[in-house]
Order: C-alpha cells, then structure tokens, then sequence
C-alpha cells in the first residue's frame, strides 16, 4: 500500500463507502456532464477486458474443476462434489500445509512489522548515513526469489557452508544444523529468509507514514515529557494506523500467496515441513490431480477474501486488527 | 482435451490419422519417410552438448528436418512437460521413467508398435533386451524405445582411500560399521549419501527390501500386496539404520546427490558413494579428478544380517507425442537415440549399458573406469532383483516422504509402512 | 525525534549484518577466476539474450500496466457510471490470487490464443496480476487531485479525456513512476509463469536461467553465482537509479 493512502487517516486504502463519505456532496443531486456518459467505461475497459481473460475466467473455471475428480489410473475428470475439499480436509500434507501457512504468517508478518517500524523510526531525518542505510535495507526487496535461494541453499548448507562453518569456527559447532532438511528447522528458517527479504519493505512504508507525521504533535509530547519509547508507543504508532493496517492486509495476502521462495528453498519438504498451500497445489497438479489441486486454490482465495474482509471490517470499526 | 482436428499437419506424402479424438488406433497408416521438418525434443538428459551431438548426427542422415532440444534438470523439466502436454504444447519427443512417470504420461503417448513394425518389420522386438522393453511398456502395449539401461542400489568405493587407511572393503554390515568409526577418526566421511534427494533414498531402500524378501517388495510395487508386509517394515528399519550407525556421511538428510555427495566422493574425502551406474559419467565429467584414484563397486551390506542386498535396474524411456503433428519423424529420431547410430554418442557419453541385444559399448572408456564397470555387469548379470521405478506415482511420493521422515523426524518404521500402505490403497 | 548517535551505531551494526549474504554472493562469484567468470557467464551461455527476453516482458508489461491504470483509475475516481463500485471492487479481488491457483486454466488460455513461448504470452498475465495494486496506487493519486480542476479545464472547453490526458495524468507522475517501478519488480522476478510458458531455449527470461545454468556448470559454483548477480543487476541499477524518485513518490503523495 502506498503512503498516499496508508499517511490518510480518515482515508482507507480501498474501501468505497469511506472514500464517498469522505468526499464533499454536490449541492444538486445531479452529476454534471463530463462525468457521465460513455467515456468511463471505455477508460476502464482494457483493464477489465485483461482481468476478465486473465483472472476472472481462471478463477470461475478453477471452482468448477474442483467439483470435477479422476484417479491415478484414470486420468479422466469427473464430477465428485465436495470430495476433494473432504480430502483437503484429512490428507496429512493438506492439513500440514495449512497448518504451516497459519505459522509461516505469524512468524513474518508481526516481525517485519516492528523491525521495519523500529528502523524507520531510528533511520528518520536526513544525511547521507541514514539515506545510505535504507537504501541498502530494502534491497533484498527487489531480488528476485531464485536467487535469494540458490543464495541461502549455499549458507545454510550444512556440511560446509558458511553459517555451519562459522559456528564450528567459533566453538558453537554444535549448534550446526541442517537448516534446511530438518523437519523441525525448515519452516522457521525459511521465515526468517522471508523477514531478511521483506522487512525493508515496512520500513519504507513506516518511514513514508512517518514523514507526515505533525512534528508539533510529537513535540508537545516530549514536552510533557514523555520519554522516548513512550513517545514512540502511545503517540506515534497510534498514528500510523492507516499504515499496520495495510501492511496487515498485504502480509496475509502475501504469506497466502508465497510460492518462489518455499518451492526454491525446500519445495515443501523434507516430507511436508515446509509444505505451504501454493506448493502443495503446485505438486498435487504435477500428480495429475486437477481437481485437487482447484480445490486447494479455491480454498486460498476464499481464505484471503475473507480474511480481507474481516480486516477491513475491524479497521473501520476503529478498533484494533 | 480435444485436438482441434483441422490442424493435424500433412506428412510428406503420407496421411496419418493423427489424434482427433481418441488417439491413435491400431488401423493407422505409418509413414516410412525419412523425416522432415521441426522436431522438439525435450528432457533432462543427455547433456547439451551431447545432445547435440546427437542431433548433428541424425541431420546429416537426414538433411530434411531440424531438431529443436530443451534440456532443464529433471524437476524442472517435469513441470514443465506437465502443463506443456495438458495443453497440447508438448513436444514430439520426451523422455521418461519408467514406472510412475510413465503411467501418469500414458494418456498422452503414442505407442511405438505400429512404427517400429513399418521400420523393422514384425521382429522388431528381437533387437532388444527383453526387461528394457517389458519397462518401456505398460501393459501389452510398448509405449516407448528404451534408452540407456542403468542400475541402481550399490555402492561406489574408493579403494584408495581405504588403503591410505589401512582398511578393506567390508564385507558385511558390521565390517561396514567398524570401517566407518576408523575413517571417521581419520576424517574421511564413509558413505557420501544424498538423502535428501528422494530418489536416492528409495533406490537405496528397495535394494535393502529385496534383501529381505523380493516377492514381497514387488507383490507391494505392483498394489497386490501390502507395504506392512513384516519384511518391509524390517527393511524400513534397516534403513533408518544406515543413519543411526554412522555408516552414512553427517547432514545427510541434507545433502543433494548433485553436487554435494558427488563432490565429496570425486574430491576423495568420502570413501564411499550413494550412487547408481549412471554415475560413470564422472569418468566423463570429472576424470582429472577420479581417475587418480582405484574405484570399484560393490553391493549395500545389509543391516541386521550377512548379506549383501542386489541392485535393481531400469532405463529411460524415449516416446513419441501422441498430438505430435510429425510422429514418423518423432519416432524416427527415438529409434535413432534407442537402436541407431545415436544409442552409440549416447553410451560414449553416458558410459551406460546397452538396451538392445548387440548393444554399443562406450568407445573410448578411460581405463581407471574399466574396474567398476566391469563389476556393475557383473551385479547386472548375477545380482539383479527386479525394476527400480515405483509405478504408482502417489505410493511413490509417499514412500520418498517416508523414507526421509524416518531419519530426519520421530517416524517409527511401521508408522512409515502405514502411511505408504494407505497412499496405495488411496491409489487404487 | 531522531535517533542518537548510539543507535545509530546500532542501526549501522545491522545494516552491516543484514548486507552480508550478499556480500556473499559477490566473493563467491569472484572466486577462481575473478571477473573471468562473468566473462564467462556472458558468452558461453547467452545470458544477454535472457536478459533481452526480461527487458522486453518487462517493458511491455510496464507500458501496458501504466495505460491501462491510469485509464481505469481516472475513470474510477472522477467519471461516474453504472456498477462503477462493484467493478472496482472485483477489479481489487485480484490481488489476492495466488498464481499457482489458476495455472491450469491460464494455461489453457495460452494454447487458444496461441501465445506459448511468446512475449504477449508472458506480458498478458503479468499485467492483468500488476493491474490491481496498480489502480488502488493510482486511483489514490487522482482522488488527491480536487475536482476543481477537472472542471475548470472542462469548462474552459477542452473535452474530459483531453482534460485527462493533458491536465489530470501528469500530475500522477510520482504515482506512475512508483507503479512503474513496482511492475517493473514483479515481472522481471516473476518466476513459475515464466517456466512454464516461456520454455524455448531462446525465448527464456532471466529467473528460470539459474535452473539451466546449473546443468551447464556442472560444480562450479563461482559461475553459477556470477549468473546470478548478472541476473540481479538490470533490477538493482534500476533501484538504485530511482531510488531518490521513489522514496519522493512515497512520501509526495503523503505530504498531501
């Protein structure tokens, strides 16, 4: 989400009724001429057209191929119901996938938010240093995720790559592991490779919001003599709601959607530990099981919307997400 | 998925009855025509540069057609094959494995009987050895042309390296267990094991299940028995051993085949190595660095007992795409890569076993290779228990799965029979 | 309230520890041969021809994106018309659809329309998935725009799509540089479309060459890892580049 929106406190990112209401109501109840007419539709037609083709018609074809089922022996579809959505619902690597998914986004989603709070908030203000820093902190936001793999496969290895070696180097050799093969290690470690990549991401963000912020605002309070982190905690952060809330939104839907980086690093293994949703449709495809394999993407879709939904609910209601 | 039938392409001078609907049938008229046109060829092996010489082969027999290779390694390139052919924008010739790969690609190849009659008249079958075949086929009916026959389940060894140490190769598993504590002392890694490579660890578990009872393994493979068998779980066991006892390298659970565990052994700091007949090659690929060394094979001791476990073998499968708008070519360019001048560029760089009866041997094979290709024919002539590739595709993903749960979680071996038991009668 | 000079030492400590890894991936890369990997790299493999592929997708997904956004966005935000709201809102839904999810269907797509191992073929999808994120940026950007002047250039006779074009558009430049800038992002690092419908030797883009470079250099990884910086290059100029363009596109739609 941009700051223009995120920065607007009254003005959430994308929710109509807010954004009318915010909006001054014309005296006469008629919209005048060059509003109306033909021209509207035709602006939004390409992208409408581009999106029918491209993402309506998938999405529709998608739940009705997971209405539709076939065998390992018989690779022809036909219609079984709600079978595969009663599979998800039992087969190990299903549960296990969503399961993960649930934890994936519990381990990035709070930790790049306050670390990229915490570094917007001590990188603010100018000077070359601190321009510097930040540049250089969202960087791993614009690496394409093959590399960031092929990157961490070869530190994390775990007979001589370097992280191991380095233990080992300083005394801490035991603490070596096989970061990614072990089943309790592989899901973790790969969050935290997602935080190294996308923490950069909120700061800049929280760093955006910031700069709007009334430096009188925050001046009385240091002037009441509130301390730092007090300052920080009950009069900044407060302010950036607009901005946790995108962030929010956007992680959910991120963390719904990881795919590169789990199918680079482990591609879901050792044995379903690091099994995400998106990988696991992704293998259930390659296994020639189409129906299966829609029915997964109709679940992730369904779970990102409502999620969505239900955030945005809480936001407007002026509570806490 | 329908091929739009307007757009089946004419074949010099011939009429094929391409697939319309139901796919080819055994009422088709072949075309004898040396090939012409664009061929796509895709897979993950040979190497480029292999391929292509492969393909500079077949276009100076032929001037009229050109052939078009796609190499990416196996993963990508089944996923690849996976959306490509669902589409109908597969290519007119791909390779397989047999077994799971096969069978889940049946629906879209075209048999080869049919051409191989119009090639090689009605002996045809006669050239070639009788288990490449049977594997190239499901059922009665052959889908493919072998490529390459290769073996898997034993061990590589660096002979030299145990001398240094002043060791010999073990005999039994208990030797195989002392060895392993002195190399360790010494710093040498014993077995180099990319387990983490699912593969692996399958080949390496059916070699030590058909120890344990071969009947029972394959009644299993073949969804007439269960994989709860006694024996089974005895050898889901025996394999959880090779990674309790210190026989196997540390992290193998991590390591990948290509290029961890290889590095190691061809670098000399692992005596032994997890890896099939294919891996001749690195008398090809890394020969400055192996052939210092005296290498030789030998069979998986198995734990628990004396004896040593047998091999299990298979080739790769060249097919001809069913919605293929140039099949006689297509197959054309198979017969040369199975049982034409091809199959001999193939084994020259592969150094793999021959498919068909007066089959090409490898020209110019370095000598320090000649040891242990001489001991692999052997092991193929004497100590082969069956097929390598699980034919069920989802008994075999849940198998690798199992087998690595067993060394790298709390998985009990009968808890893992359990779970492959259930995939199998999920696949029924 | 900035922050002392202690923490800063801090904050340069972890910028300095967060920077390693790909510090990494440059020694590595160094390693053996120095720079005659990359030499390497460029002419044994044909890198250059990827990177052209990317470029191209990129380019034409960027331009397609930024036309057809800034259309729809005006429309949204300043043109009324029936189902104007529902529309928006199914437009936005696209966000969340992960791409794995409609691979079977897109692909089916592909073969009708004949666009496998074409750069329409790849430039479609990528823009329909960039488009939302697109028009919220954007539509945001006209909503700061007051009305008045829509008006005044309508009233001083110039149609409404002149208006557009000639008044209201420039005035998004920060937001366009920044969905640009965006788009460019994701499609160039956009991986699984790429593998599976650009699967031509010579049409392949830059993400899924790490694959294949992996069968061509067999062990050696200094090369594999010159690839790779190779492939990270043209995306890390370009933020660099525009970084200060960025980071004021940001932060100029905040200040109003």
């Amino acid at each position: 989400m941009t700051a223009t929106t995120a920065a607007r406190a009254v003005d959430p990112p994308d929710v109509e009724a807010a954004a009318v209401a915010a909006r001054p109501r014309r005296p006469s109840g008629e919209d005048p001429r060059w509003r109306r007419g033909w021209l509207g539709p035709l602006l939004v037609l390409p992208a409408a057209l581009v999106f029918a083709i491209y993402i309506a018609y998938p999405v529709v074809a998608n739940v009705a191929t997971s209405l539709l089922g076939n065998t390992e022996i018989d690779p022809t579809l036909r219609f079984i119901g709600l079978d595969n959505y009663e599979w998800m619902g039992t087969d190990r690597a299903s549960l296990l996938a969503f399961r993960n998914v649930a934890v994936f986004a519990a381990l990035t989603i709070p930790v790049q938010m306050v670390l990229g709070f915490l570094l917007a908030v001590g990188l603010r203000g100018r000077g070359v240093l601190r321009a510097a820093m930040r540049t250089l902190l969202f960087l791993p936001v614009v690496l394409t995720p093959v590399v960031v793999g092929y990157l961490y496969a070869d530190l994390l290895e775990a007979s001589d790559g370097p992280v191991n070696e380095g233990l080992r180097a300083v005394g801490l050799g035991v603490l070596a592991q096989n970061w990614l093969a072990d089943p309790a290690l592989a899901l973790p470690v790969i969050a935290l490779i997602n935080v190294w990549m996308w923490t950069g991401f909120s700061m800049a963000i929280y760093q955006a919001a910031l700069t709007s912020l009334d430096e009188e605002v925050l001046e009385a309070a240091a002037l009441d003599g509130a301390g730092r982190a007090q300052t920080l905690w009950l009069v900044v952060a407060p302010m950036l709601r607009p901005a946790h809330f995108s962030l929010l939104i956007l992680g959910v839907i991120g963390t719904l959607k990881t795919f590169d980086l789990v199918y680079v690093l482990t591609r879901g293994g050792p044995d379903n530990a690091s099994q995400v949703p998106t990988t696991l449709l992704f293998q259930t495809l390659l296994d020639g099981r189409d129906g299966r394999a829609a029915a997964i993407g109709t679940i992730v879709l369904l779970l990102a919307l409502i999620i969505t939904v239900l955030q945005l609910r809480q936001y407007l209601k002026g509570g806490r997400s | 998925m329908k091929r739009n039938c307007g757009g089946a392409a004419m074949i010099v001078g011939a009429v094929l009855l391409s697939g319309c609907a139901a796919g080819g049938g055994s009422s088709e008229v072949v075309s004898t025509e040396p090939p012409a046109g664009e061929l796509r060829y895709e897979s993950w092996t040979p190497t480029e540069e292999t391929f292509d010489a492969v393909v500079s082969a077949f276009t100076e027999e032929n001037p009229e057609v050109e052939v078009v290779g796609t190499l990416s390694p196996f993963e990508d390139y089944q996923t690849a094959l996976q959306t490509q052919l669902r589409s109908g924008q597969g290519p007119d010739v791909f390779v397989v494995q047999p077994g799971a790969m096969l069978n889940q690609f049946a629906q879209y190849i075209e048999p080869v009987e049919a051409y191989e009659e119009a090639f090689d008249g009605a002996g045809w079958r006669e050239k070639y050895n009788a288990e490449p075949l049977e594997r190239a086929s499901v059922g009665d009916e052959t889908l493919g042309l072998p490529v390459g026959y290769g073996v898997a389940g034993f061990l590589w060894v660096n002979n030299t390296l145990l001398e240094q140490n002043g060791l010999t190769a073990p005999a039994s598993y208990d030797e195989l267990v002392e060895v392993s504590e002195s190399l360790a002392d010494a710093g040498v890694q014993p077995i180099a094991f990319g387990a983490k490579d699912t593969w692996q660890d399958v080949d390496y578990y059916l070699a030590l299940a058909a120890a344990l009872d071969a009947d029972a393994l394959y009644a299993a493979m073949a969804g007439e028995g269960g994989w709860d068998d006694p024996e089974l779980v005895e050898a889901f066991g025996a394999w959880q051993s090779l990674f309790q006892d210190g026989v196997v390298q540390q992290g193998a659970a991590g390591a990948a085949t290509y290029t961890d565990t290889y590095d190691l052994f061809t670098q000399g700091k692992a005596a032994f190595f997890a890896n099939g007949s294919w891996n001749l090659d690195m008398y090809r690929n890394s020969l400055d660095l192996v052939e210092r060394y005296d290498i030789d094979v030998m069979r998986l001791p198995v734990p628990g007992s004396d004896s040593s476990a047998p091999i299990t073998g298979d080739t790769a499968v060249v097919v001809v795409n069913k919605y293929s708008e140039n099949k006689s070519a297509a197959f054309q360019l198979a017969r040369y890569m199975s049982s034409g001048a091809g199959a001999q560029i193939l084994t020259d760089a592969a150094l793999d076993f021959p498919v068909t009866v007066d089959g090409p041997t490898p020209e110019g094979l370095p000598e320090s290779a000649q040891q242990a290709r001489a001991t692999i024919e052997d092991l193929i002539a004497n100590d082969l228990a069956g097929y390598r590739q699980v034919p069920s595709p989802s008994v075999n993903t849940a198998l690798g799965d199992a087998l690595v749960g067993l060394i790298s979680s709390d998985l009990t071996p009968e808890d893992a029979a359990a779970r492959v038991q259930s995939a199998a009668e999920e696949a029924q | 309230m900035t922050s002392g000079r202690f923490a800063l030492t801090a904050l340069a400590a972890i910028t300095l520890l967060w920077m390693l890894p790909l510090v990494r991936l440059i020694t590595v890369s160094l390693e053996g041969d120095g720079l005659g990997n990359y030499v390497e790299v460029v002419q044994s493999e044909g890198l250059v021809r990827y990177l052209g592929n990317s470029a191209l997708v990129t380019a034409g997904t960027v331009v397609l994106v930024l036309v057809f956004a800034s259309a729809g966005a005006f429309a949204f935000s300043k043109l009324r018309f029936r189902g104007r709201n529902t529309l928006y809102a199914i437009l936005l839904t696209g966000l969340m659809i992960p791409v794995a999810a409609i691979l079977v269907p897109l692909s089916e797509i592909q073969k009708l329309f004949g666009l496998y191992n074409t750069y329409p073929g790849l430039i479609l999808p990528y823009t329909a998935l960039s488009l939302p994120f697109a028009l919220i940026l954007l539509r945001g950007a006209y909503d700061a725009l007051p009305d008045q002047l829509l008006e005044a250039a309508v009233v001083d006779g110039a149609g409404t799509f002149r208006a557009f074009v000639r008044v209201l558009l420039p005035l998004t430049s920060p937001t366009l540089v920044m969905v640009g800038i965006w788009t460019f992002l994701n499609s160039w690092n956009e991986f699984l479309l790429a593998l599976l419908f650009m699967s031509a030797p010579d049409m392949r883009t830059v993400t899924v060459v790490p694959a294949s470079f992996q069968l061509a250099f067999f062990v050696d990884v200094p090369k594999i890892f010159a690839a790779l910086v190779l492939i990270q290059l043209p995306v890390v100029l370009l933020y660099a580049a525009l970084q200060k363009r960025f980071e004021s596109g940001l932060t100029a739609g905040a200040v109003k």
